[in-house]
């Protein structure tokens, strides 16, 4: 439904992408890992809304960037798998080199100073 | 480390199932965690359980995202998805109802009692108007009737000349039977005797109909001419009722009216349907069939009293087979001159005549309840309308969040739906109780159509509860799928112009519509107010009456002296202060009519002969009715034998027309009645009585004594200040006592008979009556919220005039302006309808025109004041004002 959604939050819904294939570059894990992972490496500075980590890993997987399985959890529950694919190991990596890129240019123009 | 796969999700055989399933299986195991993990840190089960939710976001919308996407990863799925979109829709709407639930309360039981009301009446219109008759190719069925051109008074029976006559020469016609319907004494060791619905017909009678017997067989053309026993079908009913449904019926000897006859078959209740427009005291719908046998003397007899149904021959049409009889009624008329001139006859097809009489009082309700669906759908629209104003912000902040035109009209139908269901549901409910109950309250005339409801009601009343809701309940939700996605319009407060002026635009359009019933109501109270208003010529309170019939064929001296030994035995019961016999009750039906003319004038052409009423009367008829006598005296003993000169009694009408001068008493006259040829004095004069119905007009009357004339079956009637239920047992022992054998029947008050022939009126002043109260009040309530709401959204604008020096009368008639501008406009499009209206019903009202003015500008005052009073309550709030508190607050 939601086809038009402003610039800032599909910013930030890419980034959120980002983060996730990321995380999963490490090994397959269930949601909650991956927002236990995100937690602990960003110090909880992102605070991400855990819920929207699903449908990011939902809209993912319907892309073909990751794959799931169902497996069980730590608490012996049935939990699902996150996987990369090798599309999303390719994909991980382009985003990576962009998000430097952008990173680098956004700090190299706040770092300019006015001119005198 | 990978886990082993259980199972790829997006192979689940009940995909859809599956997907939402394991979305909230997901879902649920990570709030799991996510709960255990706090607890760790100390916290109780509760509070863990709680912040794991508080960090998770909104469940319902994520698992939603989620399983939509799961939906559409595979185009197989899209309408799983779609599913799961309407269920969450439905979810949501039914929280939403339960978080208003008055609104959506009155929205659905309203509905419910409109789509109940409309099912019924529907239901009823099908039974009794549409539904093809119970026999075979009704189509071809056609009745015949002849007519008085001069009289005027509409289809009468035929005579049997006639009757062979049609049934010699018409080529559009297959086969042919006359059939006359009385009723007789029913005997056996079955019960006591029984007074029963008898039916003569002649040969193929129930072949024409097309209805096979249910046992046994139809009567054969030896059946008629038998010598020995008569041949006797009988009803359904009566074969359950009387003979408990017995397999040795056919068969078996009863006996009728003294006569043993043997049971030839059994008829399916079809076949009872009442055959004419006449209604009989004892109901024309038949319990016995008799053979009636074509005599050789038909051709030459006069008198009318056959009833004839036909059926057409193939591909002939009813408009050929009346071109055709009434060709050969011209032939009869130059064959018979002094027996046919001023007649004419009609062929019309059966279901016109069973139906035509049922058409008016029916349209009229089925006319009321469509004007209460119709206000009932304003309503339900207007509380929708304001309650979509309501939650416009809720949409329009939807809007904002991305959800598409689409999904939000998607929302609102799936209210629609709901709501719908709901309404129909309980509206079904509705109608299945209000059709027993409609049975009871119904004149006998509609009552049996309210009894069983077609098929296709069901399917019927969902698609008009469909086309109501989509109508007043989802069209008033298209502003609010407006382009106003703007996040600033969600803190406007009510509505904008355009959804006001809806608002007032439907509450005045209900006002049109309640007077239409309001004039409609007003029409038929002043008709049942007129018509009882009506002196009917007989007094309607204290009389009690009765019927006793002799067996036909009885020896003529013992129907002359029986009736007077009834009336004198009746009169022995204490209680009683004056009792007669009359062979018609007055207000129970039409009844004999003949010929005469006054022997001291010249005789009138042939066909142009005078008609009266004819009423045979035994002992004190008059004085037991309240018959005023005017001139002369009534009968007595001295006119018992037969005279040379027979005695008669006239009504006023008939000596003023035929004797202006008063000097009507001891003249002669010439009656085309009875037996006796002769010449008739009369003795009397007495006052007119409305003999059929209030509304119709008195005729003149020659009263016969039953001892010169004798009748079959007589009223007894008795004038008593007891009531019915004391008297009955000693009223049945009395005709015990003069004969044990003979039922008496049709025992009911006078006033029941006056009521009876009030039914329709009366009926359908109530229901409409109660209608109109109804919509009147909602119409004034309706006037009185649109002006609050409106006094409500004005108060900076009255406060800006009031400070600006506007007196409190000025801010008054600011409003009631207003409601006086559409008031208007409503009272013109609502008289100008109810005008239309009332002119197709105008065969129901008495002595009041669809254009009464007194009605009309009565009930336009009633709404006037009302709408005015219902718009100044709410305008003085306005007035009081204070205009430095409301223009401080903004």
């Amino acid at each position: 439904m939601a086809n038009e959604t402003p610039p800032s939050s599909e910013l930030l819904r890419g980034t959120l992408d980002s983060l996730i294939l990321k995380t999963l570059a490490w090994g397959p894990r269930h949601g909650y890992g991956v927002a236990r992972w995100l937690e602990d490496v960003s110090d909880d500075a992102l605070r991400i809304e855990e819920g929207s980590l699903y449908p990011a890993l939902y809209r993912l997987e319907k892309r073909g960037l990751v794959e799931s399985s169902w497996g069980v959890s730590e608490l012996g529950r049935r939990a699902k798998h996150y996987e990369l694919t090798s599309d999303g190991r390719r994909h991980l990596q382009r985003e990576t080199e962009q998000w430097n890129r952008f990173a680098r240019v956004v700090t190299q123009v706040l770092a300019t100073e006015p001119a005198a | 480390m990978k886990e082993p796969a259980v199972k790829k999700s997006n192979r689940s055989p009940l995909w859809r199932r599956a997907v939402a399933s394991e979305v909230d299986e997901e879902l649920e195991t990570h709030l799991e965690l996510r709960t255990k993990e706090y607890e760790a840190q100390g916290m109780s089960p509760e509070d863990a359980r709680r912040k794991a939710l508080e960090r998770f976001g909104d469940l319902d919308r994520h698992a939603a995202e989620c399983r939509r996407e799961a939906g559409v990863r595979n185009r197989r799925w899209r309408w799983s998805a779609w599913l799961d979109e309407v269920t969450q829709d439905l979810r949501f709407t039914l929280r939403q109802l339960r978080r208003r639930p008055t609104v959506a309360a009155l929205v659905v039981g309203m509905l419910a009692v409109g789509i109940g009301l409309t099912g019924t009446v529907v239901g009823m219109m099908h039974q009794a108007l549409w539904e093809p008759l119970p026999f075979a190719e009704p189509d071809r069925l056609v009745t015949i009737w002849e007519e008085q051109i001069t009289r005027g008074k509409g289809i009468n029976v035929v005579g049997p000349a006639n009757f062979v006559a049609f049934q010699d020469a018409a080529k559009t016609i297959d086969r042919m039977a006359g059939f006359i319907t009385v009723s007789a004494n029913l005997a056996g060791d079955e019960g006591p005797p029984l007074r029963s619905s008898f039916r003569w017909v002649t040969e193929g009678y129930f072949e024409i109909l097309g209805v096979p017997p249910s046992a046994g067989r139809t009567f054969t053309v030896e059946d008629a001419h038998r010598q020995d026993r008569g041949a006797l079908i009988i009803s359904h009913r009566l074969w359950t009722t009387r003979y408990g449904g017995r397999d040795d019926i056919v068969g078996q000897l009863v006996v009728v009216d003294g006569r043993e006859r043997e049971v030839v078959g059994v008829m399916p209740p079809e076949a009872s349907l009442d055959m004419g427009p006449s209604r009989a005291p004892y109901g024309d719908a038949a319990d016995l069939w008799a053979p009636l046998p074509v005599g050789d003397d038909w051709a030459t007899a006069r008198g009318r009293w056959l009833m004839v149904v036909a059926r057409l021959a193939p591909g002939a049409t009813p408009e050929e087979a009346h071109t055709e009889i009434a060709g050969i009624m011209e032939r009869q008329v130059e064959a018979i001159p002094d027996f046919n001139t001023g007649w004419i006859a009609h062929a019309m097809p059966l279901a016109i005549n069973l139906r035509e009489p049922l058409r008016l009082p029916l349209g009229a309700l089925a006319g009321a309840v469509l004007v209460v669906l119709l206000i009932i759908c304003i309503n339900a629209s207007s509380l929708l309308l304001s309650r979509n104003l309501g939650r416009r912000q809720e949409l329009s902040l939807r809007r904002a969040l991305g959800a598409g035109r689409g999904r939000i009209a998607r929302q609102l139908l799936a209210e629609g739906v709901l709501v719908t269901l709901l309404a129909a549901a309980l509206g079904w409910l509705f109608a299945s109780r209000l059709r027993p109950l409609a049975a009871s309250v119904l004149p006998d005339n509609l009552a049996a159509s309210a009894a069983r409801p077609p098929g296709w009601l069901l399917p019927a009343t969902l698609g008009l509860t469909l086309v109501v809701v989509l109508v007043c309940a989802w069209l008033p939700s298209l502003p609010a799928l407006g382009r106003q996605t703007n996040l600033a319009h969600t803190r406007a407060l009510g509505g904008s112009h355009g959804q006001h002026r809806l608002r007032a635009g439907l509450v005045f359009a209900q006002t049109a519509l309640a007077l239409v019933l309001l004039v409609g109501s007003a029409l038929m109270l002043q008709t049942v107010h007129r018509l009882l208003a009506v002196d009917p010529g007989f007094d309607t309170d204290g009389i009690v009456s009765f019927a006793v019939g002799l067996p036909r064929g009885a020896e003529p001296a013992r129907y002359r002296t029986f009736f007077a030994d009834l009336v004198a035995e009746v009169a022995a019961v204490p209680g009683t202060e004056a009792v007669g016999a009359i062979d018609h009750m007055p207000m129970a039906g039409a009844g004999p009519a003949t010929s005469f003319r006054a022997l001291d004038r010249p005789a009138p052409e042939v066909g142009d002969w005078p008609v009266a009423d004819i009423r045979t009367l035994e002992g004190d008829a008059f004085g037991a009715l309240g018959i005023e006598l005017m001139a002369g005296r009534t009968f007595d003993t001295s006119d018992a034998t037969d005279q040379e000169v027979g005695s008669v009694v006239i009504s006023r009408i008939l000596a003023d027309e035929h004797w202006p001068d008063g000097d009507a008493v001891g003249q002669e006259m010439l009656v085309n009645w009875g037996n006796s040829e002769g010449p008739r004095r009369i003795l009397g004069v007495v006052g007119d009585v409305h003999l059929v119905a209030p509304g119709i007009q008195p005729r003149g009357t020659i009263y016969y004594p039953q001892r010169q004339e004798s009748r079959q079956v007589m009223n007894v009637v008795v004038r008593t200040r007891r009531d019915l239920e004391s008297l009955a047992p000693e009223l049945r022992a009395a005709a015990a006592n003069v004969d044990p054998t003979l039922p008496i029947f049709d025992l009911v008050t006078v006033r029941s008979l006056l009521r009876g022939t009030l039914a329709d009126q009366q009926f359908l002043s109530r229901v409409i009556s109660a209608f109109a109260v109804l919509a009147f009040l909602l119409s004034v309530l309706g006037i009185y919220g649109v002006t609050s709401l409106s006094v409500t959204e004005s108060r900076q604008e009255v406060g800006v005039r009031m400070a600006l020096g506007a007196q409190p009368l000025e801010v008054i008639g600011l409003f009631v302006r207003r409601v006086a501008k559409w008031t208007a406009g409503a009272l013109v499009v609502g008289l100008a309808a109810a005008v239309l209206a009332a002119r197709a019903a105008q065969g129901l009202f008495y002595e009041v025109e669809a254009t009464d003015p007194a009605v009309l500008g009565g009930v336009a005052v009633l709404v006037a004041a009302s709408a005015l009073v219902a718009a100044v309550i709410p305008a003085r709030r306005a007035a009081r004002v204070d205009p430095s508190r409301t223009l401080r607050s903004e």
